[in-house]
């Protein structure tokens, strides 16, 4: 049937030129392109164009909104850095007074304690002389004890008879002697 | 382009003889209309260049 | 492939005239009813020419459904396809029309490929290019031309006859420019018709040549125009796309012009 057709449109076409001309096949022509075109409309505005259109106002929205988030994130990573920043400065303040004062706590208590020491050892010191003195004076007044007893003791001796010059020196021998003897027992 | 200028002239040579049928003046709105007609394709083509080489086949 | 199909074309052509293979690239542009009917005198006989366009158009809405078949936000290389065509069309109708152009996007991006499609499936060996027959074509270019005028009356009135007369003359030379403007008018469909008809056509034929020596000369001899044509067949896919650009341009052109009127 095809080849037949052709046949007979061929023959058409020889008198008349270009194909294109040949007016028998302009009715159906002309019907399908109007039909097919507004088909074709009627399907990609109802299918296609909506797809993609929304496919693109989305894609520039997001980008709008992503790049609103970047620039959210990015004044938060400012904000939070000046904040971080603040806070090393006040933490490097605070060290530096906390030292400050430990410093100024440690040499006062440093200048106390050896004002303490000195005080201490002054009471010591005192203490000690006191000792000294009191020591000095009773030997003192042993000794004079002592030559009082030995003043004595001679003097009772002597009086109670009469030496002669050996007597005397064995009896302050003697004397002496016994001074010792309570000197020793004096310590 | 060349389309432009042919069409036109073409046109212009169609209108001027249906108008002498209508009229009776053979030729001469006939070779008035070949003249308006190739004005016509010539400022179409001289617009296209100048536009630029958009429209250029 | 392409040579064993235009042999077979050429030798069906040719078995019935029982003649030697001889040189007719015209008849690709032959149109071929396969199913005649005319119900109420109304011609919708079904062709070669309206089967190809019927693929072609089948091409370009399953080509858009495929490629946004699982749209992503970041997209794949289809739907990248895809969406540059959609931003090239918008791109048009907004540089051409302006914000007012937006209710004719759909119109404007169904023209653009309902004719890119014919152009190039049209380059397929043995199809049919529907946008080789001058009445397809044509039936596209008076259905924007009606638009048009249709536009301006609606828009404007009695005032868009206003078109017709440059503003800014001598009383004088108005019977000259306004026979002027009205042929320039007039011929607005025809050119913008005749322009693609005769791209295609001119196209076409020349593959047709190329392709018919490519079958027929010896061995060798084919080599060339099979080389040839098949350079040639990269030009006709450039060319294609110029022609359904220009198409749509001009469409956006004459529709700003009845919007807008500046002229």
């Amino acid at each position: 049937m095809i080849s037949s057709a052709h046949a007979a449109t061929e023959a058409h076409a020889q008198s008349s030129g270009l194909p294109q001309f040949d007016s028998s096949v302009f009715g159906s022509q002309i019907f399908w392109t109007i039909v097919s075109f507004l088909v074709l409309m009627y399907l990609l505005k109802r299918y296609v164009i909506p797809a993609i259109g929304d496919i693109l106002d989305n894609r520039s929205k997001k980008i709008g909104d992503d790049l609103q988030h970047a620039e959210k994130a990015r004044q938060d990573a400012d904000r939070l850095l000046v904040a971080y920043r603040e806070q090393m400065e006040r933490a490097r303040q605070m060290a530096a007074a906390t030292l400050e004062e430990a410093r100024l706590e440690a040499s006062a208590m440093r200048d106390q304690a050896l004002t303490e020491l000195g005080e201490e050892l002054a009471k010591k010191r005192a203490a000690a002389l006191d000792e000294i003195e009191r020591a000095r004076v009773q030997a003192m007044e042993d000794v004079q004890a002592a030559a009082v007893d030995i003043a004595m003791l001679a003097t009772e001796k002597l009086i109670a008879k009469s030496v002669n010059r050996a007597k005397a020196e064995e009896m302050v021998k003697d004397a002496v002697s016994h001074l010792e003897q309570n000197k020793a027992s004096l310590h | 382009m060349a389309t432009d200028m042919v069409v036109a002239t073409l046109i212009g040579v169609g209108m001027g003889h249906y108008l002498d049928e209508w009229l009776g003046l053979h030729p001469w709105m006939t070779v008035l209309f070949f003249l308006f007609g190739a004005v016509a394709g010539f400022r179409a083509v001289y617009r296209a260049a100048q536009e630029g080489s958009s429209q250029a086949p | 492939m392409l040579l064993t199909t235009t042999a077979i074309s050429v030798d069906a052509a040719h078995a019935a005239a029982a003649a030697a293979p001889r040189m007719d690239p015209l008849h690709h542009f032959q149109v071929v009813k396969y199913i005649q009917m005319a119900p109420f005198g109304l011609d919708v006989s079904i062709s070669n020419s309206v089967v190809w366009m019927w693929i072609s158009l089948a091409a370009v809405f399953f080509f858009f459904r495929y490629a946004f078949r699982r749209p992503e936000m970041v997209p794949g290389r289809m739907q990248s396809v895809a969406e540059a065509g959609y931003l090239f069309i918008r791109g048009i109708v907004d540089e051409n029309i302006g914000p007012s152009g937006k209710p004719f996007f759909p119109m404007v991006f169904t023209l653009f490929f309902f004719v890119l499609f014919c152009n190039w499936t049209g380059l397929i060996p043995g199809s049919f290019t529907a946008t080789s027959q001058l009445i397809v074509t044509a039936t596209l270019a008076l259905g924007i031309f009606f638009l048009s005028i249709f536009l301006g009356f609606y828009k404007h009135g009695l005032k868009f006859l206003g078109f017709f007369v440059p503003s800014g003359l001598p009383v004088l030379l108005l019977p000259l420019m306004v026979p002027i403007e009205i042929i320039s008018f007039l011929a607005r469909p025809v050119s913008l018709s005749v322009r693609l008809f005769a791209n295609m056509t001119a196209g076409h034929t020349v593959l047709g040549v190329l392709f018919f020596f490519a079958a027929t000369l010896p061995w060798i001899g084919s080599w060339l125009p099979f080389g040839f044509s098949v350079v040639f067949t990269a030009v006709e896919i450039f060319i294609g796309f110029i022609q359904a650009y220009i198409f749509t341009i001009l469409t956006c052109v004459y529709i700003n012009d009845s919007l807008h009127l500046h002229h």
